[in-house]
């Protein structure tokens, strides 16, 4: 089983029990210009090390944040309440990414950081494992992780 | 009986869901005071030392970490008798063995459910 399957899996549950979105892995077409309006990305380190990074486009950043808080359309969202919310989405989703792959291994995890627009992944010399997807089948979202 | 409730997580999001979440339990809650690192934390405890009804807290943050917090306050010997229910995105069992020895009552692993936060909420609530 690939790590990304892990991750996959862990999106899944991490969706359904707290942000109330789906997530659906598809063969998403290639697009001239990045629909992606933020990149999270997280290190990890325990018996696998590298991090992964998440790209979100502006309405999944809005929508998981307003589903996280049980905040209704009309409620105002604060400054910096989407971006918060996405990484504390990557924190909770690379934590129960390492908890499945291996329950009694500890890990440790770097503090999200989140970016505007898309930055590519630098990180080199390691396994590289992607899955384009869509949220709630109208979102597009990128995921990719690196790790020796 | 009112609940002054401490919440110790570096995330804002985290800590407007848990917020909410006692809200909607059966704790009637008197005030929330919030913290974002070990560090806010641990001045956070030391000042409402003898106000404090029950910690909320993660594990990973920035600055110093949740252990870390834990150890110094039991070293002032501040950890007796407030209940702690920590929430991390760990789930090992050598973290939950290292939050036992400083007297972590309920463990509650990221992503979680409201209603599975109430109930560990409800059980350190009501332990003596």
């Amino acid at each position: 089983m690939k790590l990304m399957d892990h991750i996959v899996a862990a999106m899944d549950e991490t969706l359904d029990k707290m942000a109330f979105m789906t997530f659906s892995p598809v063969a998403a077409p290639d697009v001239s210009a990045s629909p992606f309006a933020y990149t999270v990305r997280i290190g990890f380190a325990g018996k696998l090390a590298g991090e992964l990074t998440l790209y979100f486009t502006e309405k999944t950043s809005e929508g998981m944040s307003r589903n996280l808080l049980g905040l209704r359309d009309a409620d105002a969202l604060s400054p910096g309440t989407p971006v918060d919310a996405l990484k504390e989405f990557a924190n909770i989703l690379m934590g129960r990414t390492l908890s499945l792959l291996d329950p009694a291994t500890p890990f440790t995890l770097k503090i999200p950081e989140a970016q505007s627009g898309e930055v590519p992944v630098t990180l080199s010399g390691a396994t590289r494992e992607e899955v384009r997807g869509m949220f709630d089948d109208y979102e597009p979202c990128r995921l990719v992780i690196v790790y020796r | 009986m009112e609940k002054t409730i401490a919440i110790i997580d570096d995330s804002r999001t985290i800590r407007a869901i848990l917020r909410k979440s006692v809200l909607a339990s059966n704790v009637q809650v008197k005030a929330f005071h919030e913290a974002e690192d070990g560090i806010d934390g641990l001045s956070l405890i030391r000042r409402l030392h003898g106000q404090l009804s029950l910690i909320i807290m993660d594990i990973n943050m920035p600055k110093m970490d949740g252990l870390e917090m834990l150890k110094a306050l039991e070293a002032e010997g501040r950890l007796g008798g407030v209940p702690i229910l920590v929430i991390s995105s760990r789930a090992d069992d050598a973290l939950k063995a290292s939050c036992a020895k400083f007297g972590v009552k309920a463990f509650v692993n990221k992503p979680f459910t409201h209603e599975s936060f109430r109930s560990a909420l409800e059980l350190v609530i009501s332990q003596p």
